[in-house]
C-alpha cells in the first residue's frame, strides 16, 4: 500500500491537534482575507444599524433640526434635507430598514423556494413536472411585475413591499435549488444512501441539504442585493416605505426637486444603497469563488 | 425540433392563460371593496352609481361568470375602460407600447454590444489586468441602483448641462433613459458572457481545434464564439424581461411616454382595469420574446435542429 | 536503417503554483524513428499525458516547460514562435485525444471541421479539400462518407467520432501521430477496430505513432518500442519484446505482474459442491426492465428502452457470478433492479426464497442489511461533507440500535479489515486515493454483514496495481464470510480472477452463461467469441489484431415503440447438466440497425 498515509502515533497529541486547528484556521483567514474583511464589515454595519436609534446625533424625524438644505458640515455630517432633518441620522436609521427589508424578503423567498425545489427535485414524477411548470409560469411574470402587482393590490407600505419582493423572488430560488438538488440526486452517493436503507428524511436532510446549502448561500447573498435594490426602487416610486420614513429609496424621491440647491440629498442616499449592495455582491462573489474551489473535492 | 418548438409554444400559451386567470382575480386580493377604493376620491359618486359600476365590472356575479365575461371581452379586443378618463384600455396601451419597446430594444442592443465584447475579452485574457479591471467595473455596475443612476444622469446632463431635454419623445430624449437601462444590464451580460466563454475555452474541442493548427482568431471566432452563442441566446430572453421591468422605473424618471409610466400612474390611481391590461400586455410581450429566443436557440444549436 | 525524426532530450515540465513550480515530468528523453510506434506507458499521475501535450505546445496555462528540448528534423519545437508551431500542428505532428464525445465542436458539421484542417496546411481549393475530406472518411472506414460530411458530431457514436478524429488527424499526412489514450473510453470491440485502423493507416502512410496508454494489452498489440513512466520519471525504455518479456526495472515488473491476463489465473475459483446443491441465495427469472422515453406535448410515453430483456440466473451462497458485456448491454441495470433501486417491468426476483420483486423502499429496508452495492466511482459514492467513519457507520445507524461508541468500535474493526488505519477514520473522502476510497466503500458495504454484494464496475476506475489489491481483498472476504458477489464488469481478465461463473450480456439479454473457465476459454456463442477475440493480448509475440479486420459497427437499437412484444428467447444447452448454455440464434436478435 505505497500510497497510503500513516501518521506517527503520538499519545500526547491533543495539544498539537488543537494548535494545528488554530494554525490552519489562521492560514485560511489570511488566504481569504478579503472575505474575512467583508464579513467583519457586514457584522459592524449590522451592529451599527441595529443600535442606530441610540447613538445618532439627531432624531431622524425631527424637522428643523438644522437649517434646510445645507451641504455637509461639521454639525451635520451629511447635511440637511428639505425639512431641515439631519441626513446622517436618517441614513443610519434607514440602514436598519434597508437591511431588514433585504433579510426578511430573502427569508421568505428562500424558505418557500427551497421547499419547492427540494420537493420537486427529490420526489420527481408528476409533482416535479407540476411544480416546475408553475415556477416557469411565475418566472415569466418577472419579479418586478409580481412585486408591482402585489403592492398595487395590497397597498403601498414597506411591509407589503417586503412580502411582495419575497414572493416575487420565489421562482428564482426554487429553480436554483431544484437544479442543485438534481445534480446531487444524480450522484452515486445518493443511490448509495438508498441502497443502505436510508429513508426520505435522512436522504434529504443528511445527504442532499448539506451539499445544496453552499450554492443556496451564495445565491442568497446576491438575492439579498437584488431585494435591497428592488425595495428601494419601490420606495422611490412611492410604493414602498412611506414618508416620513428614513428609507433610502424614499429619501431619493424628494431629491429630484432640490438637486441644484442640495446635491448631497441626491448623492448620499443613492451612494449608501450602492455601498451596501456592493458589499453583499462582493461577499457573494467571494463565497462563490470559495465554492468553486471546494467543488474540486476539498472541504474547507 | 418540431417537438421542442411545440412544447415551448404550449408552455407559452399555458403561461398566457394563467396570466389571464391571475389578472382577472387580482381585484379580489384587495382587502376591502375595490370599487369603493377606486372611487374613494370622487366625492360625487352616489352608492347607486357605485352599484352600477360594480355591475358593469361584473363584480356582483359569481367568480366563474366573471372570468367568462372577462375572457370573452378579452378575445374580442376589449380590455375594459379606464376609471379616470373613460378611455379604452387597449387603445391606451397600444399607444404607449411602441415607446417602451423602442426604449427596451435600444437598451438591449447597446448592453449586448458592450457587455458581449467586454465579457469576451475578459474571458480571453482571464486572470490578467484587463479581466480584473472589467470584473471590478461590472461588480460596481450591478450594484448601482438603476433609478439612482437615472436620476443622476438626468440631474447632471439634463438639468445642469442642458444637453438633453428633460422629457420628450424623440431620439435625443431616448439617449439618457437608454443609457441608464443599458448600463446596469451591460454589467450583468458582461459577467454571463465571461463565465460562458471561460467554460467554453476549457472544452476539449477547443484543444482539438488548436491541435489541427488553426490560428487563434479562427479558433476563437469560429469554434468558441459559435458554441458560446447558443447558451447566451437562451439567457437573452430572461434579460429582456428584466429590462422591461427596469424600463418601468426609468420611464417614470425620464417622463418617457411608455407603458411603464402609464402603469405607475394607474397604480397610484387604483385604476384596476388599466393595471390588469398592463400586466396582461407586459406578460404577453415577455412570453413572446421568450418563445422567439427559444426558436432562435433551436435553429442555432444543431443538437436540437437535427435530432 | 532506422531514421530518427523526433528527439526529446531531458524534457522537464512543471506546474505553476503560488509556492513556485512543482515538477511533474523529470528529464524525459527518447527518440522516435520514422514509421514506428512508440508506446508511453504509465498509471495515473505518471506524467505521460502532459508529456504528449508538450510535444505540440498544447500545455495548459498552468503548466510550463522548465528545461529540455524537442527536436523535429533538427529544429527545436519548444523554441519556435507560435506561427511556426501552427504549421507543425496538424501538418507534421497531429494529435488525437481520449474523449471522442467531447473532442469535436458540436455546432460545426463534420465536413466543416475536416475541411478547415485541410485548408490550414494545403494550398488547394475548397472543392479539392472537400474531396480529400470525403476520401479520408472512407480511408477511416466510415460508411456513407458523403452523408457524414453534413452531419454533426452528436449524430455519431463514440467509435465513429474517434474515426473522424483519426481522419482529421491524418488528412494532411503528418509524419507523427500522437494518440493520447485514444481507445480508453471505448468498448473493447470498438477498441479493437480503432487500433486495427491505426495500424493499417500507419502502414499505408508511413506515420510514426506515439501512443500514450495505461493498457499493457494495447502496448503489446501496437508498439514497436516502449517507454515506462512512473510519477513523472522515466523508468525503462526498450523494444516491446525487451520491456514486456524481460523487464529490468522493479516497477515495470510490478506493473506487468499486476495486469490481469486471461488464462493466467493462479487458482481458478471452484465452488464447493455443497453450496451449489443448496437452495440458491438469489434467483432471477425472466427479468425485464424498460425505461420510458417521454416526448411531445404532455411528455407522453412514445417509446421505451428495453434495457434488460428476459434475463434468468441464480447465485449460490459464497459464489461469484460475473455479468460481462459492453456499454449498453444492461448489466448495470440488472444490478440495480435486483436491489429494487429501479422499477422492474416483468419477471421475478427471489432472495433467500422470498419473492421481493418490485418491493418498495419501505419493504426493502430490512433487507438492505443483507444486500449491498459497491459503485464504480468511489469518489462520487461518498458524501463529500462527512467524515468517512460516519459514512461507513451509517448503515449501522439506520438499521441497528448501537450506541455511538459501539458503532465506532465496529467501524474501527471494518477499517482495519480493509487495510486502513484509525487515523483514516477521521478524514474526509477527498483526502484519499481512488483505491483507498474503494476500500471505504467496501467497508461500508460490509457494515451490516450482508449475504450478497453487487459490485458494479467497482475496479474499472482504478489503476492496474490497485485493482489487483482490491480483487484480492474481495476474494479473501468471500472466503472468510461466505459472501456472494454479483460482479459486473466489462473487463474479462479481471472477471476471470474473481468469478466462479460468467454470464455474457448483449443488448439486454444473456447470450451465454456457464462456469468461468468454460465460457472464457471455450466460448460457444458468436458474441462471446467476438468479445474475447477483441481483448488485446499482453504477449507481443501473439498479437491478435489483424491488419485488415475492420468490421463495420452495427449498432442495434434497444429502443422499441410502445406495445412491442419481444419473442421469447430459446436456450441451447452446451453440457448435459445445463450449467453452460447459450442463447439460440435462430430467431435473430430483433433490432433496427442504427448507424
Amino acid at each position: 500500500m505505497a500510497n497510503e498515509l500513516h501518521e506517527p502515533q503520538n499519545t500526547n497529541s491533543y495539544f498539537w491537534a488543537a494548535l494545528g486547528v488554530l494554525d490552519s484556521t489562521i492560514k485560511w483567514l489570511v488566504k481569504r482575507r478579503f472575505l474575512f474583511f467583508l464579513g467583519l464589515l457586514t457584522t459592524i454595519l449590522v451592529a451599527l444599524s441595529l443600535s442606530a436609534n441610540h447613538w445618532v446625533p439627531f432624531d431622524p424625524e425631527q424637522m428643523a433640526a438644522g437649517p434646510r438644505l445645507k451641504p455637509p458640515s461639521s454639525s451635520h455630517w451629511f447635511g440637511t434635507d428639505e425639512f431641515g432633518r439631519d441626513i446622517f441620522s436618517r441614513i443610519m436609521v434607514g440602514m436598519r430598514l434597508t437591511l431588514q427589508v433585504g433579510f426578511v424578503s430573502v427569508c421568505i423567498s428562500l424558505s418557500i423556494g427551497m421547499t419547492v425545489g427540494l420537493v420537486a427535485g427529490y420526489f420527481g414524477g408528476w409533482l416535479e413536472r407540476l411544480l416546475m411548470r408553475a415556477m416557469d409560469v411565475l418566472f415569466s411574470f418577472t419579479e418586478i411585475l409580481i412585486a408591482l402587482a402585489l403592492v398595487a393590490v395590497l397597498g403601498p407600505s414597506l411591509e407589503n413591499a417586503m412580502i411582495a419582493i419575497g414572493i416575487a423572488a420565489v421562482p428564482f430560488y426554487a429553480r436554483v435549488c431544484y437544479g442543485a438538488v438534481l445534480v446531487e440526486r444524480n450522484k452515486p452517493y445518493t443511490e448509495a444512501a438508498i441502497s443502505i436503507g436510508a429513508g426520505h428524511a435522512r436522504i434529504i436532510f443528511y445527504h442532499l441539504l448539506p451539499n445544496v446549502l453552499p450554492t443556496m448561500i451564495v445565491v442568497s447573498t446576491i438575492g439579498l442585493s437584488n431585494a435591497i435594490l428592488a425595495a428601494s426602487g419601490l420606495s422611490y416610486l412611492g410604493l414602498g416605505a412611506q414618508p416620513p420614513s428614513p428609507e433610502w429609496g424614499a429619501m431619493l424621491a424628494a431629491s429630484k426637486n432640490y438637486f441644484q440647491r442640495a446635491p448631497s440629498l441626491l448623492f448620499i442616499p443613492g451612494l449608501s444603497i450602492m455601498t451596501i449592495v456592493l458589499i453583499f455582491n462582493l461577499l457573494g462573489d467571494q463565497l462563490r469563488q470559495m465554492l468553486d474551489y471546494n467543488d474540486q473535492g476539498k472541504h474547507s | 425540433m418540431t417537438n421542442y418548438l411545440v412544447n415551448r409554444l404550449f408552455g407559452a400559451l399555458l403561461t398566457v392563460w394563467v396570466t389571464t386567470l391571475a389578472v382577472c382575480f387580482l381585484i379580489h386580493l384587495v382587502p376591502g371593496d375595490p370599487v369603493q377604493i377606486m372611487y374613494a376620491q370622487s366625492a360625487t359618486t352616489t352608492p347607486e352609481q357605485l352599484d352600477l359600476i360594480r355591475h358593469n365590472l361584473g363584480l356582483d356575479r359569481s367568480i366563474i361568470h366573471q372570468y367568462v365575461i372577462y375572457m370573452s371581452n378579452l378575445l374580442q379586443g376589449d380590455f375594459g375602460t379606464t376609471i379616470r378618463g373613460q378611455q379604452k384600455v387597449l387603445d391606451l396601451i397600444l399607444l404607449r407600447l411602441p415607446y417602451t419597446l423602442w426604449l427596451t430594444i435600444t437598451a438591449l442592443i447597446i448592453s449586448l454590444i458592450i457587455g458581449g465584447v467586454a465579457g469576451f475579452f475578459a474571458a480571453y485574457k482571464q486572470g490578467q489586468w484587463l479581466d480584473r479591471l472589467l470584473m471590478s467595473s461590472t461588480i460596481i455596475g450591478i450594484s448601482i441602483p438603476p433609478f439612482w443612476l437615472g436620476l443622476m444622469l438626468l440631474a447632471f446632463f439634463s438639468v445642469n448641462l442642458g444637453w438633453f431635454p428633460v422629457a420628450g419623445d424623440g431620439w435625443l430624449s431616448l439617449i439618457l433613459p437608454a443609457t441608464t437601462l443599458a448600463a446596469c444590464q451591460a454589467a450583468t451580460i458582461g459577467r454571463i458572457v465571461r463565465s460562458t466563454m471561460i467554460d467554453i475555452f476549457d472544452q476539449d474541442y477547443i484543444r482539438t481545434a488548436y491541435a489541427k493548427g488553426l490560428s487563434k482568431p479562427r479558433v476563437l471566432g469560429r469554434h468558441a464564439l459559435r458554441s458560446g452563442m447558443v447558451p447566451i441566446i437562451s439567457i437573452l430572453g430572461m434579460q429582456f424581461a428584466y429590462m422591461m421591468g427596469g424600463a418601468i422605473v426609468v420611464e417614470y424618471i425620464f417622463s418617457w411616454n411608455g407603458l411603464g409610466r402609464l402603469a405607475i400612474q394607474a397604480i397610484f390611481q387604483r385604476d384596476y382595469p388599466l393595471i390588469q391590461g398592463f400586466i396582461l400586455t407586459f406578460s404577453f410581450i415577455v412570453v413572446l420574446v421568450s418563445v422567439l429566443m427559444d426558436v432562435l436557440y433551436a435553429v442555432l444549436d444543431p443538437r436540437i435542429s437535427r435530432k | 536503417m532506422k531514421q530518427s525524426i523526433l528527439t526529446v532530450e531531458k524534457l522537464r515540465i512543471g506546474f505553476k503554483s503560488k509556492t513556485g513550480i512543482n515538477t511533474a515530468v523529470h528529464e524525459l528523453s527518447f527518440e522516435l524513428n520514422a514509421g514506428e510506434t512508440l508506446a508511453i506507458v504509465g498509471e495515473s499521475g505518471s506524467g505521460k499525458s502532459i508529456s504528449s501535450l508538450a510535444l505540440l505546445g498544447l500545455l495548459p496555462k498552468s503548466a510550463t516547460i522548465e528545461s529540455g528540448s524537442v527536436h523535429l528534423h533538427g529544429q527545436d519545437i519548444l523554441k519556435m514562435k507560435e506561427s511556426e508551431l501552427r504549421r507543425i500542428r496538424g501538418g507534421k505532428i497531429a494529435m488525437i485525444f481520449q474523449e471522442p464525445m467531447t473532442a469535436l465542436t458540436p455546432v460545426l458539421s463534420i465536413g466543416e471541421q475536416l475541411i478547415e484542417g485541410i485548408l490550414c496546411h494545403q494550398m488547394i481549393s475548397k472543392q479539392q479539400a472537400y474531396k480529400t475530406a470525403v476520401e479520408m472518411l472512407r480511408v477511416a472506414r466510415i460508411p456513407e462518407a458523403e452523408k457524414r460530411m453534413q452531419q454533426f458530431p452528436h449524430q455519431l457514436s463514440g467509435g465513429m467520432r474517434q474515426r473522424v478524429m483519426i481522419a482529421m488527424a491524418l488528412a494532411c499526412r503528418p509524419q507523427i501521430l500522437v494518440a493520447d489514450e485514444p481507445t480508453t473510453a471505448l468498448d473493447v470491440t470498438v477498441q479493437a477496430q480503432i487500433l486495427s485502423l491505426m495500424k493499417t493507416l500507419q502502414q499505408e502512410f508511413g506515420t510514426a505513432i506515439i501512443l500514450v496508454t495505461h493498457d499493457m494489452g494495447v502496448v503489446a498489440e501496437m508498439a514497436d518500442r516502449v517507454l515506462v513512466m512512473c510519477q513523472g520519471r522515466q523508468i525503462e525504455k526498450g523494444t516491446v519484446l525487451q520491456v514486456l518479456k524481460t523487464p529490468q526495472a522493479a516497477y515495470t515488473q510490478k506493473l506487468l505482474g499486476a495486469v490481469p491476463v486471461m488464462g493466467n489465473v493462479k487458482d481458478s475459483r471452484q465452488l464447493i459442491s455443497a453450496s451449489v446443491s443448496a437452495r440458491p441465495l438469489l434467483e432471477i427469472n425472466d427479468l425485464s426492465v424498460r425505461f420510458d422515453i417521454r416526448e411531445g406535448l404532455l411528455s407522453r410515453v412514445k417509446s421505451r428502452v428495453h434495457a434488460v430483456e428476459q434475463v434468468s440466473f441464480s447465485i449460490a451462497k459464497g459464489e461469484t457470478l460475473a455479468l460481462v458485456g459492453e456499454s449498453g448491454s444492461g448489466k448495470s441495470t440488472i444490478g440495480r433492479a435486483i436491489l429494487n433501486l429501479i422499477p422492474i417491468e416483468t419477471g421475478v426476483v427471489r432472495f433467500k426464497g422470498r419473492d421481493i420483486t418490485g418491493w418498495s423502499n419501505r419493504l426493502m429496508r430490512p433487507l438492505r442489511n443483507d444486500m449491498q452495492m459497491i459503485f464504480q466511482d468511489p469518489m462520487a459514492s461518498l458524501n463529500p461533507r462527512n467524515k468517512v467513519w460516519k459514512l461507513v457507520a451509517e448503515p449501522m445507524q439506520i438499521h441497528t440500535r448501537c450506541s455511538k461508541a459501539e458503532r465506532y468500535q465496529k467501524t474501527l474493526k471494518l477499517f482495519e479489515r480493509v487495510g486502513l488505519s484509525e487515523q483514516d477514520m477521521q478524514r474526509y473522502p477527498h483526502q484519499f486515493s481512488g483505491g483507498q476510497r474503494q476500500r471505504i466503500c467496501i467497508a461500508r458495504a460490509l457494515a451490516t454483514d450482508p449475504d450478497i454484494i453487487v459490485a458494479d464496475e467497482c475496479v474499472s476506475a482504478l489503476d492496474v496495481s490497485v485493482q489487483a489489491q482490491i480483487i484480492e481483498l474481495m476474494k479473501s472476504l468471500q472466503d472468510e464470510r461466505g459472501l456472494s458477489y454479483l460482479f459486473i464488469s466489462h473487463d474479462l481478465a479481471v472477471v476471470e480472477q474473481i468469478s466462479h461463473r460468467v454470464a455474457v450480456m448483449n443488448m439486454g439479454q444473456i447470450v451465454e452463461l456457464g462456469d468461468t473457465q468454460s465460457v472464457l476459454h471455450m466460448p460457444q456463442h458468436v458474441y462471446t467469441q467476438k468479445l474475447i477475440a477483441a481483448v488485446p493480448s499482453i504477449d507481443p509475440e501473439q498479437t491478435k489484431l489483424t491488419q485488415k479486420g475492420l468490421i463495420q459497427e452495427e449498432l442495434l437499437s434497444p429502443i422499441k415503440p410502445i406495445g412491442y412484444k419481444p419473442t421469447t428467447s430459446v436456450i441451447k444447452k452446451i453440457n448435459s447438466s445445463g450449467s453452460h448454455w447459450i442463447l439460440d440464434q435462430s430467431p435473430p436478435i430483433q433490432g433496427n440497425i442504427v448507424k
